[in-house]
């Protein structure tokens, strides 16, 4: 047998050829992988529920069954800088076709002439109407997110513990500040409500301003926030989360989405603010008081109303990918797979569209049925004129990227830390507040 | 001549192994950090619109911001408290483990544990121990009538992040001192033995000299890793509360992907950079003096 001998000459000669190969595969799979006419849809998504993901991969194969272009799911853990990694995508001249969305990222994209507007789509699936209130926010006039799912921050409520101290579910500011009182104990504490900086807090922890009608803008998008009649109610909004304070959960300042649902499970409050993951996963870690969880919108100061935080998650279609095929998925995807994707996690995950609602295959799940007043609960909030809903990004006058930036700068968060933690006066800390968003809308 | 063209094929031997290095180098280290560099004199709206020249307007405007100094300020109390830490109790550990005594095996096996523990699992260990309403430590400091914030106190949290940072990283310090006190030879301690040194005169005088090579590579490596550090303390605090454990790291981060200000966080990143440089060069200069001293 012949031996070969490795020489040095060979050795480099073979590293370099492999790295020649290593290159051209790679940019050869970046062709085959990228988005356009020849390669598959690419699908730019941060679920990181394991069974969501099936059911997504599942609805892509029933569509490629039915003759449909084939997707690509471009699996990036929960949490991703979606946005970012989209635009650097774009930058580098090659594009997802579609990526999951809220209006926290969306404007960006629009405002950037990024996104294909969906109107032709919402208007085939019914138009505006058919969409539940606030789930369709207009950016330059069009449409720029497909809203598949919606998810309601409210208060969750321990209804049996309620029973034991003689309260029913507060309407009021002074109702529930007495709840939280008589449920605070050495035991446990009153109320969970983040205070974290980071999306959280703008996220979970708005209602009591939106219960007290603050507005941060007015339709012009003039900031408004520290003129008088603002300041007041927002000021008020601060002063009655330092009243509630002493029967706050610990470390609130550090509290993060898991903390909201954790110290509920260990039963460490009787109170907590988070949407339906939090009885979903009530469910299914403590199933001995899911049944005793009651979701209600946050106390108003008068109790004529209760207040909700509703986030639209969809999907944006990318401009320079491939509009056209994407926008047949997208349509497809929402009349055939979307029913499946909301039984996932049925109780936090609702339908956008009314008429789903009263759908046999979406009512079918044995969760739905079982929880069906949870998600009647939710779709009351969503719907019920006894409801104020607003986010950041839906309040006045709609989404921008400012909206954006009002989040991940921790505009909400710093006025809370700093009238809980460091004592400063309330109209001091929203003027602070209301300086950061003109310093923000200046770097624009 | 024939030597000439040996030496020159040789020499094109050795470039042919260079160039690979010289390339990568070149690309993925000098690359971004001159792009990174630049950005920072640019005016950029997004990630993707055509940036302008912004001449030292950035500087300007981050060297004003409080924010920056409070960051830089938070940075050097940080790294200098994790530093000192991680030094003293590495040394002592690692002369402890030089010891021969039953089970130091294991000991030296189980000092290793925190350094190879992933970072993000090392936090959550701590940060679910130290939670306040469920947490075993804060459990056990309250019975004793105490009631800390371990993080959601901005005085405790700087506190609560060095002492994460110290456990995760003093096994660094700990194997290097053992690795350096195998070099020292035995006969220094046995000569010094002879003429009377006591414990502690022998280790002043024997070992800490023997060792202070390695403690101010120790050091240096240890100060460049803290002062940069960002995975800690964005997964305990992310960089809160008000601020309180912000350092430019964080900063860079925070301008960069919340503010969506790039040129801003390319800025801090420089500047950050700039810092490091010259505290490396300042330390150089003054252990060079030292030990030639």
């Amino acid at each position: 047998m012949k031996e070969t001998k490795i020489t040095r000459g060979r050795f480099l000669g073979g590293l370099a050829a492999a790295a020649v190969v290593a290159g051209a595969g790679a940019c050869g799979s970046r062709e085959r992988g990228g988005s356009g006419e020849s390669g598959p849809l690419l699908w730019l998504n941060d679920e990181g529920d394991p069974g969501t993901l099936k059911v997504l991969r599942s609805a892509i194969s029933d569509y490629v069954d039915q003759g449909g272009k084939n997707v690509k799911l471009v699996e990036v853990p929960p949490g991703t800088d979606i946005y970012t990694k989209s635009l650097n995508e774009i930058k580098a001249g090659r594009s997802y076709d579609l990526a999951s969305a809220t209006y926290q990222n969306a404007p960006g994209w629009a405002e950037q002439g990024f996104t294909e507007p969906v109107d032709n789509l919402i208007e085939s699936l019914g138009g505006e109407d058919s969409f539940l209130p606030t789930t369709l926010q207009k950016i330059d006039g069009n449409y720029p997110l497909m809203p598949v799912a919606l998810t309601t921050y409210m208060l969750n409520y321990r209804g049996d513990w309620l029973e034991e101290i003689g309260e029913d579910v507060p309407r009021t500011w002074d109702q529930l500040k007495v709840v939280c009182k008589k449920l605070t104990n050495g035991e446990r504490s009153g109320i969970a409500l983040p205070m974290m900086s980071g999306l959280v807090t703008s996220y979970v922890n708005t209602n009591v301003l939106w219960s007290n009608q603050v507005e941060f803008f007015d339709e012009d998008g003039t900031v408004i926030l520290d003129e008088a009649e603002m300041k007041e109610r927002c000021a008020q909004c601060l002063e009655f989360l330092k009243e509630l304070q002493p029967y706050m959960a610990e470390g609130m300042v550090n509290a993060d989405f898991d903390d909201m649902i954790n110290l509920f499970i260990n039963e460490v409050v009787g109170i907590s603010s988070y949407a339906g993951r939090l009885i979903s996963n009530v469910v299914d870690l403590a199933p001995e008081f899911a049944h005793d969880v009651v979701m209600e919108g946050f106390p108003t100061p008068d109790g004529k109303k209760l207040a909700v935080s509703p986030y639209a998650e969809g999907l944006c279609v990318f401009k320079p990918g491939n509009p056209a095929d994407t926008e047949k998925f997208l349509g497809w995807f929402m009349e055939n797979g979307v029913i499946d994707f909301y039984h996932t996690v049925p109780l936090h995950l609702l339908p956008t569209q009314d008429s789903i609602y009263e759908s046999e295959e979406y009512k079918s799940n044995s969760v739905l049925k079982e929880y069906a007043s949870i998600v009647e609960k939710q779709r009351t909030a969503l719907t019920s004129e006894d409801y104020i809903r607003n986010t950041v990004e839906s309040s006045t006058p709609g989404p921008s990227r400012l909206k954006t930036e009002i989040v991940t700068a921790n505009v909400i968060p710093d006025m809370y830390q700093k009238v809980l933690l460091n004592d400063v006066k309330p109209v001091q800390a929203i003027e602070e507040a209301a300086a950061q968003i003109r310093e923000l809308a200046q770097g624009q | 001549m024939r030597k000439r063209l040996l030496a020159m094929r040789h020499m094109g031997g050795f470039l042919w192994l260079v160039i690979p290095a010289l390339l990568i180098v070149v690309f993925l280290i000098f690359g971004p950090l001159i792009s990174a560099a630049a950005l920072s004199f640019l005016r950029l709206e997004t990630i993707v619109t055509p940036p302008t020249f912004a001449g030292l307007e950035n500087y300007v405007r981050v060297l004003r911001s409080g924010e920056f100094w409070n960051a830089f300020v938070n940075g050097l109390v940080y790294s200098l408290a994790t530093i000192f830490f991680q030094i003293t109790l590495g040394l002592l550990f690692g002369v402890i483990l030089n010891e021969s005594f039953r089970g130091r095996g294991f000991l030296r096996g189980a000092v290793i544990v925190p350094y190879v523990t992933p970072a993000v699992a090392g936090v959550f260990l701590w940060r679910w121990m130290l939670d306040e309403n469920v947490g075993l430590i804060n459990a056990g400091v309250e019975a004793l009538g105490f009631d800390i914030g371990w993080l959601s106190d901005p005085h405790w949290a700087m506190v609560t992040i060095v002492f994460i940072s110290v456990w995760l990283w003093t096994p660094f310090v700990t194997i290097s001192v053992l690795a350096g006190l195998q070099t020292i030879p035995q006969q220094l301690y046995e000569a010094a033995q002879v003429d009377g040194a006591s414990t502690l005169r022998r280790f002043w005088h024997v070992t800490l000299p023997g060792l202070l090579p390695v403690l101010m590579v120790v050091a240096l490596l240890r100060g460049i890793w803290m002062f940069n550090k960002f995975d800690v303390i964005w997964l305990t605090t992310g960089g809160g509360p008000l601020d309180a454990t912000e350092h430019l790291p964080i900063l860079t981060y925070k301008l960069a992907f919340g503010a969506f200000d790039l040129s801003g966080g390319a800025t801090v990143a420089t500047l950050n950079m700039l810092f490091i440089m010259a505290g490396v060069v300042i330390y150089l200069r003054f252990t060079r003096t030292w030990t030639s001293g």
